[in-house]
């Protein structure tokens, strides 16, 4: 099926943070890269991007069925129907399912385009595909 | 169906919220006299009997006195998680222990199990129950933790089978299909009944597969119990699962400690024992390659079919796989497996196509292999029969097999068995047997009376030799053994023998670790393991926790660990989460005072009921070494040897018949060592019996305590 | 030699970890090899040569259900 998913480009990210600003402002009030759902992690002589990809493994180990594809293929979480457990955090194989201990369920890339627009090259876009 | 439910007691409440684990009440119902009672739970009993079995055995104690049957009035059924149960992050962390008088065993019994019921009591406002007195007519006992309500009502028409009475439960107290996930069940079945061997079966619902999936407190009869009281079922409804229900010290290290855990089953599970696709028969692959495998009555420890039951079958033809199988939230290693669709060939479910849950490795062995039996549908039907009738599947399948070689040994014959052809391998007649336990007639009921009852009914009516069906007979103190051979582990037949509720391998399972890798050599080796992992195992049993997340999965480097069998970085898992929960820093060696006292109180409680001595500590000579010549030949090689290089005597020359003795005295005495080993460093007499000095320094003097040892000083 | 603290009686001049291995028929997976105390890892079980008086444990990972 035809999924709205988050693309990456990491050669041209510069390591700004603006994403991570952005997005944690978005959906959680404050520019904390820990309550950011895409992160940028500096390596040795360039950025890595951790993006959500949309792959549905998560949904596959969730035992509550609160991980759902929307009508865009986009993976959202239910919150109510969420007991917490976390599994979808471990077997995530990207690790973009996020958990921080404010929150007790966890929380993911729903390819709002919020960090598209603020980043500055065009590292981040996204695409139907 | 629920209209004609005649509401007896009707109790209402305010369920209290947990604080750090606990919300320290228990719930008392008496169906006898239809009474309903809060109870505090005191200060002292929180801080040494921690929660579970402990929580379990104090008001066990407290309820019964030594004359007290299992079918006596005041028999408890007493059930307890622990203060970590019902976190959601962790692995393994929904487990319940159910305490007893055992009809198999006539001491206390204590039995473990997941499910959603003791999270959904804790969150209903309840560290446990217990349950008392026989109801006049059935009833089921309803909590409601969203309501504040708990009732006892009539339940004339509901089923009585487990799988049947599940469904049913669930459908009836949960408003719509979303609410069904709130609801747990506690059901027995119609074989329960008729039988000692009867179970609990603890429901959990499966989102996906919309159906309660049923979880066994397998061993000891608690079912039998159950509908002695004349109870059907126990229906508990939670408000809606959050991850911070327990209201814990310290939220950050249970997460980071959970998703650690996530991860390494992710990553790991597939290279190490593949519990995600296949659960515990895991082991049907390994075992028969060392002489494990119990087949024909623990005669064999392999056979030539062993292949027609290995884990690749079940995986490729019946467990379905891929589906998220964790018996409480949160458990990534997800080890309930079922097969789906699968079509029920007898009995009165023939034609019904229904999800069994399992097999465990225990079923396959026990109901397969231990009888004869290689036929992995056969397993499953039976498999499926032995919960929805609540039947043990570890006591009927070793009672099956004891009465298979009985019939073989002609010891009993086809008039005796009304019939029934009972040779090894007779599928046909294994499920007929189990029928009738259900019908409560025929031979089947002879056989759920379980060994210990046979051997005296094969000895007093039919002229067996009680000499030899004490070797034959697979049980010890009333409750039939695990299946496992262990007879070339001195170590785990010390396992089986020197355990509180019977022969089974809940608290050590040293098998391989002794037998294969001959890590613990000496008596004084054995004796340090037959400390160490009981009390650590035991452990579990308080807090809520399963095992299986501590040692079927290892993090990676473990093997470079001083002592990797005891997986130091899962046991520091455990601290953190004890810590993350209560806010107390323990060390590992507190775990292991924590475990015993409560180990101590079991035993004098035993000594209490009538079996905690060194006599009842034996084993059957079958569990030891070859009791028949065919046994001895089948290994030959092994146990010539063994009588040369151990034993000092020279087998050359000697008939089979003298070469069993000479090795038979000498297992005996390697039994008698080890258990003088064993209580020298448990901190008991020569006879078993806890000494005043180790009650002392463990806390647990109590003067009824103290009054059971002193006539045994 | 010892293996598994007994007296192992087909030792032979040459024998690598892996020739122990395959002549004891053990499963692969989830073993602990060391060879005098030391840890061997997987990728040297072809390599490393097992001497006469070598105290040599092979222990299985495997816990019970």
């Amino acid at each position: 099926m035809r999924v709205k998913r988050l693309i990456k480009d990491e050669t041209k990210c510069i390591g700004c943070g603006k994403c991570e600003e952005a997005c944690s402002k978005a959906y959680f009030k404050e520019e904390n890269p820990e309550k950011s759902r895409v992160r940028v992690r500096a390596q040795e002589n360039w950025n890595q991007l951790v993006i959500c990809t949309q792959c549905g493994v998560c949904m596959e180990v969730c035992p509550t069925l609160a991980l759902q594809r929307d009508k865009n293929g986009v993976v959202k979480l239910n919150k109510k129907d969420c007991v917490g457990c976390f599994m979808c955090v471990g077997f995530c194989p990207e690790e973009s399912m996020m958990q921080h201990d404010d929150e007790r369920e966890p929380f993911k890339c729903v390819a709002c385009g919020i960090c598209v627009d603020a980043c500055p090259t065009g590292a981040l876009s996204i695409r139907e595909f | 169906m629920r209209q004609k439910h005649k509401i007896l007691f009707e109790y209402k409440y305010e369920p209290k919220k947990l604080k750090h684990g606990y919300t320290d009440k228990m719930l008392y119902v008496n169906v006898g006299e239809n009474r309903i009672e809060e109870k505090d739970v005191p200060q002292e009993v929180k801080e040494k009997f921690i929660g579970g079995k402990g929580y379990g055995l104090r008001y066990l104690w407290d309820a019964v006195n030594p004359d007290t049957k299992w079918d006596s009035e005041e028999n408890e059924i007493v059930m307890s998680a622990g203060p970590i149960a019902g976190i959601t992050q962790y692995p393994g962390t929904g487990k319940t222990l159910v305490c007893s008088i055992s009809p198999m065993t006539d001491i206390p019994i204590d039995s473990n199990v997941g499910g959603y019921i003791g999270p959904y009591l804790k969150f209903s406002g309840w560290d446990g129950l217990e349950v008392q007195g026989k109801a006049k007519e059935d009833v089921v006992i309803v909590i409601d933790g969203t309501e504040g309500k708990i009732t006892i009502e009539t339940a004339p028409e509901e089923a009585v089978d487990g799988h049947v009475l599940g469904e049913q439960l669930t459908e009836m107290y949960a408003k719509d299909e979303h609410e069904k996930r709130q609801i747990s069940v506690i059901t027995a079945g119609t074989a329960a009944e008729n039988t000692r061997m009867g179970i609990l079966n603890f429901s959990f619902y499966d989102i996906r597969r919309k159906v309660p999936r049923l979880k066994q407190a397998g061993r000891g009869g608690l079912g039998t119990v159950l509908r002695n009281k004349k109870i059907k079922g126990i229906v508990v409804k939670s408000k809606p699962v959050k991850g911070d229900l327990n209201n814990p010290y310290d939220q950050s290290i249970i997460n980071k400690t959970g998703i650690k855990l996530h991860k390494e089953i992710a990553h790991h599970d597939h290279e190490q024992n593949n519990m995600h696709r296949i659960g515990t028969a895991a082991l049907l692959d390994v075992m028969p390659d060392f002489d494990l495998l119990p087949v024909n009555n623990f005669q064999y420890g392999t056979h030539k079919d062993a292949k027609k039951i290995n884990t690749k079958v079940f995986i490729n033809k019946y467990l379905t796989q891929g589906m998220v199988d964790g018996c409480w939230y949160g458990c990534s290693l997800a080890c309930t497996k079922a097969a789906d669709n699968f079509e029920i060939k007898t009995g009165p479910y023939k034609g019904h196509k229904v999800v069994v849950d399992g097999p465990e490795y225990e079923n396959a062995a026990g109901l397969g292999s231990n009888c004869g039996i290689f036929d992995p549908e056969a397993i499953l039907e039976l498999n499926f029969y032995c919960d929805t009738y609540g039947i043990d599947t570890i006591s009927y399948g070793t009672s099956t097999a004891f009465a298979m070689e009985c019939y073989e040994r002609g010891i009993i014959n086809k008039e005796i068995t009304g019939g029934l052809e009972l040779e090894f391998g007779n599928i046909d007649a294994s499920l007929e047997l189990i029928h009738q336990m259900s019908r409560g007639e025929g031979f089947g009921k002879v056989v759920g009376q379980g060994i210990l009852r046979m051997k005296k009914l094969f000895a007093e009516e039919y002229g067996a030799e009680p000499d030899f069906l004490f070797d034959i007979g697979t049980e010890q103190k009333g409750l039939e053994y695990a299946e496992y051979v262990c007879k070339e582990s001195l170590a785990q037949q010390g396992g089986f023998g020197f355990t509180n509720k019977g022969p089974q391998h809940d608290e050590a399972w040293l098998i391989v670790m002794d037998m294969v890798n001959n890590q613990i050599p000496t008596f004084e080796d054995k004796a340090e393991a037959l400390h160490y992992y009981p009390m650590f195992r035991t452990w579990f049993g308080l807090l809520g926790l399963c095992k299986l997340p501590w040692n079927d999965i290892v993090p990676e480097g473990n093997e470079k660990t001083e002592e990797p069998a005891k997986i130091q970085e899962h046991v520091q898992n455990y601290l953190d989460l004890f810590y993350g929960i209560t806010g107390k820093t323990i060390t590992k060696e507190d775990m292991i005072v924590q475990s015993e006292k409560i180990y101590n109180f079991q035993r004098v409680f035993n000594i209490r009921m009538g079996k905690g001595l060194r006599k009842h500590d034996k084993s059957p000579y079958r569990m030891m070494g070859p009791v028949t010549k065919e046994e001895y030949e089948s290994r030959q090689e092994r146990y010539d040897t063994q009588l040369k290089e151990k034993v000092g005597y020279n087998p050359e020359g000697k008939t089979t018949e003298e070469k069993i003795k000479a090795l038979r005295e000498f297992k005996y005495d390697q039994y008698e060592q080890l258990a003088d080993a064993v209580y020298k460093r448990r901190g008991w007499t020569m006879n078993g019996v806890p000494t005043k000095e180790k009650l002392q320094d463990l806390g647990m003097d109590f003067p009824e305590v103290l009054e059971v040892i002193e006539k045994h000083l | 030699m010892l293996l598994n603290n007994e007296e192992f009686k087909d030792f032979e001049k040459g024998m690598t970890v892996e020739d122990l291995i395959k002549y004891k028929e053990f499963n692969r997976k989830l073993l602990i090899v060391k060879v005098n105390g030391k840890l061997i890892d997987q990728s040297q079980y072809k390599t490393k040569t097992i001497e006469q008086n070598d105290n040599v444990q092979i222990h299985y990972q495997l816990a019970g259900g």
